[in-house]
């Protein structure tokens, strides 16, 4: 019973701490998520024929282009790159 | 939204508005997790004289000569975010916005009201969705409730808050 009660309040305890730990992210990453819900709702809203657009921000286009990650593809075996004459 | 709030900064420092501070979903959800509205609610407080009567045409004049003329609903277009001016009104938001504290987004400041007058506001307005930013706000660690109750009580709320809270 106890080990329940100890899993219950962790489970808790954590979704608090998430919950604090997205409160405390920094105003640009709270209004880009923002923007994300938007995104989400809308066609939900459009299919209820309420009107709505997501925020149309110049700063999050120019921070998706500065944050795009490209994988770090390994360096080709040499071999791969000899000139056969 | 970072040149949205220049564009109000600017309205200050040209003296269309004395001071602004934003509100509502976007205001609270400065302090709680992130969650989904589509307008950012601006209060202002103009200066000069204490009419009860308060026109905000200084305020779409100053957006249409600078060329924000697109509006959805009661919002304008400021640079892709889509803004309601509110005018303050004399008992809570009046106080609200004497207690508007300033945040620094990304470098460019604004003034967003105190978490406290958030929730207040929120009680008093009474709709469901304020109701459902109670847990938000709690549950982000940012509420002093010593001050958000006596806010409540100065402002005749405390009653709404129990039955908010205690059920």
């Amino acid at each position: 019973m106890d080990a329940i009660v100890n899993a219950g309040s962790a489970l808790t305890g954590g979704k608090a701490a998430h919950r604090r730990l997205l409160a405390d992210l920094p105003y640009p990453e709270k209004v880009r998520i923002v923007v994300e819900l938007q995104k989400i709702a809308v066609p939900i809203l459009k299919a209820r024929g309420v009107a709505a657009s997501p925020w149309r921000l110049d700063e999050l286009s120019r921070t998706t282009n500065a944050q795009v990650r490209r994988p770090q593809l390994p360096n080709p075996p040499r071999s791969n790159l000899r000139v056969e004459r | 939204m970072k040149q949205a709030l220049a564009v109000l900064n600017d309205m200050v420092a040209v003296g269309v508005i004395r001071k602004y501070a934003i509100g509502g979903a976007m205001g609270a959800a400065f302090y709680t997790e992130p969650f989904t509205t589509f307008d950012l609610d601006v209060f202002v407080v103009f200066g000069g004289s204490d009419a009860l009567l308060v026109s905000l045409s200084p305020v779409y004049a100053y957006l249409r000569e600078r060329g924000y003329t697109e509006t959805t609903g009661e919002c304008v277009m400021i640079e892709g975010t889509p803004v309601q001016f509110l005018p303050t009104s004399p008992g809570l938001l009046d106080e609200a916005m004497q207690h508007a504290v300033q945040i620094d987004y990304d470098g460019v400041p604004a003034w967003v009201l105190g978490a406290e007058h958030l929730l207040a506001i929120a009680v008093s307005t009474g709709r469901a969705k304020d109701r459902m930013r109670v847990p938000l706000f709690l549950e982000s660690g940012r509420i002093d409730i010593a001050r958000l109750t006596d806010i409540l009580d100065r402002h005749a709320l405390l009653g709404r808050w129990m039955s908010w809270t205690q059920s």
